[in-house]
């Protein structure tokens, strides 16, 4: 039964704050752990890719240009767009990618010797950061306007929980140990007042990622028709022109010639990206960005300086352009996308990120606990909810440690096989719902938690028997990447393990 | 350097922060008071000189959540196995 509405403002803001955390909260969970996993995009893909080689900080990596563009040339003349993705510190290979009438290709060479590297197929991070804003299965559409609402409800029980919050500063460092629902409401106090900032700037700026999606009327004013939006899109980003191709041979400049012109104009910034329409064309235009991650030089920014060339001449036909409403709105992506971190820069997100996670699993486990005391509540809505959070809270962490295995496990020349992690990963998660539902609910929540924590203490060991790339060799080889993953599987296994001892009574 | 100098700023004063703030001592040590905030608009300063406007208000800022952070926690893991 939902309660009358209250008298004062803090009961009003109290109300709201639960509603608006509850409806959505298992939605918000999922997006807020793969948000945090995204920022370490990168490094899960050259995990989940242990064919690549350890990714470094090259002196020049313009270079690897000198074998990305013969292999262009002799493997996709006829291309109509070639992408080059230069090698970096969190990517080991060069990334080269073609598409035209004849269809689409792409190969990663090794940087020093231009070599073809063959990589097992995944979608690696990059699946955690597309399902962190468009979920999947879902049309694209769709889901984003499901994250942009669980998002703004986000922000509602932030500023409604600070207004109900009355000793914010006094309760700042309380915790009750073993009292039950004032523990967790202490836990979840805890977790939302000390990372609060981050709460609030993470949910106002992924809102403001995809504000033309919620908030579309101010850009159908002002250019009411879709080609002005397109040709608006076409300035501001870095878009190559879909201009067709002229027919006419004549000679690509010089690719690298560009670079060093970007670079000059960029305060010596790295390139990241490389595309080339039409090559061997009379309208051939060459894009060049920066690299990401250069907050030295570059600032915060989600959007990198680009520069347009034209392919033939060499002449500049544009670059980023800076606006005040653009540079906030950069700004403002950039805060939430989290690039311009350097590591430890990239370790506080993902911490104050688990926070977030931390804030709304107690929030959850709050309410329930509240419930269960309340004679008059629904004994359904309550089983229902409890369910949900076991299914979610402990059920989605083991659905996603079953993609890490499986992306072990399954045979690398397997059809389809990147989508088969994914719907491992989901199948996973349906039999978590299903145990969930037929088993008691402690019973649920210790069987759950420990399945977390004995797949997470097993991915060292099956990474080791799998790979050449097992613990000790990444120690010797002092690759980050690896020796982090196997230290935090163990230490994430360890946790799993206390949260299973310690479900009871909740 | 300058992350571990900012995230021992934060730690620091949210520390000296606790240490007035606890149980019945709500501003009764207004000098420890005034240096856990000096503390941490330390860090903040600190975070803004050495990184730049921008970043440093960011990164400051997400040191002082996590510098909050540990010393919560800090204080749980005292409060629990300490004594």
């Amino acid at each position: 039964m939902i309660a009358p509405l209250g008298r004062h403002v803090r009961q009003r803001m109290a109300q709201l704050h639960r509603w608006t955390g509850v409806l959505l909260i298992w939605l918000l969970f999922v997006i807020f752990l793969t948000g945090t996993l995204s920022f370490f995009r990168q490094e899960l893909t050259q995990w989940m890719q242990p064919e690549r080689p350890q990714g470094r900080e090259l002196a020049q990596p313009e270079a690897a240009l000198e074998h990305a563009l013969p292999y262009l040339w002799q493997h996709a003349s006829a291309a109509s767009h070639w992408t080059i993705v230069l090698p970096g510190e969190r990517s080991g290979l060069l990334d080269v990618s073609w598409r035209g009438a004849e269809g689409r290709g792409q190969a990663y060479l090794h940087p020093d010797t231009g070599e073809g590297v063959q990589v097992r197929d995944t979608r690696g991070g990059e699946f955690f950061y597309r399902f962190h804003f468009q979920l999947h299965y879902l049309p694209v559409l769709t889901a984003r306007y499901l994250v942009g609402i669980a998002a703004m409800m986000m922000l509602l029980a932030l500023i409604s929980g600070v207004l109900t919050h009355k000793k914010i500063l006094r309760d700042f460092f309380t915790f009750r140990w073993g009292k039950g629902q004032r523990s967790w409401l202490d836990a979840h106090n805890g977790f939302s007042v000390l990372a609060l900032p981050f709460h609030l700037m993470i949910t106002y700026t992924g809102l403001v990622t995809l504000m033309t999606l919620y908030v579309p009327w101010g850009m159908d004013k002002a250019f009411p028709e879709q080609e002005q939006r397109q040709q608006l899109i076409g300035e501001i980003f870095a878009f190559m022109p879909s201009t067709p191709s002229s027919g006419q041979v004549a000679a690509l400049t010089s690719v690298p010639a560009l670079v060093e012109q970007a670079r000059a104009s960029w305060q010596g910034a790295h390139v990241g990206r490389v595309q080339i329409a039409h090559p061997g064309d009379l309208s051939a235009k060459v894009l060049v960005e920066a690299q990401t991650g250069q907050a030295d030089r570059l600032g915060i920014s989600g959007h990198p300086p680009f520069m347009l060339f034209d392919g033939v001449t060499g002449e500049l036909l544009k670059a980023k352009a800076s606006r005040p409403a653009y540079d906030a709105y950069g700004t403002l992506l950039g805060l939430h996308l989290g690039r311009f971190a350097d590591w430890p820069g990239r370790w506080l997100y993902a911490l104050l990120g688990a926070a977030g996670c931390g804030m709304l699993a107690t929030g959850m486990l709050l309410w329930t606990s509240k419930r269960r005391r309340k004679p008059g509540h629904s004994r359904v809505g309550l089983w229902l909810v409890e369910r949900l959070n076991v299914a979610t809270l402990a059920g989605f962490p083991v659905a996603v440690v079953a993609l890490f295995w499986l992306n072990r496990l399954l045979p690398v020349e397997m059809t389809a096989r990147a989508q088969w992690e994914i719907h491992g990963l989901f199948l996973v998660w349906l039999g978590m719902g299903i145990h969930a539902l037929l088993r008691p609910l402690q019973s649920g929540w210790r069987e759950q938690l420990g399945l977390a924590g004995l797949l997470l203490l097993g991915l060292p060991v099956l990474n080791l028997l799998t790979t050449d790339r097992g613990f000790p060799a990444s120690l010797a080889a002092g690759d980050g990447v690896f020796i982090g993953f196997d230290l935090l599987s163990v230490l994430l296994a360890l946790l799993m393990f206390r949260c299973a001892r310690r479900r009871r009574g909740v | 350097m300058v992350h571990l100098l900012v995230l021992t700023l934060s730690v620091a004063g949210f520390h000296v922060l606790a240490m007035t703030t606890g149980q019945g001592a709500w501003r009764h040590r207004p000098v420890l008071y005034r240096l856990g905030w000096c503390l941490l608009w330390g860090a903040l300063i600190v975070a803004s000189v050495l990184w730049g406007g921008g970043l440093g208000v960011t990164l400051g800022v997400g040191y002082l959540s996590a510098g909050a952070g540990l010393v919560f926690m800090g204080r749980i893991v005292v409060k629990r196995y300490g004594r």
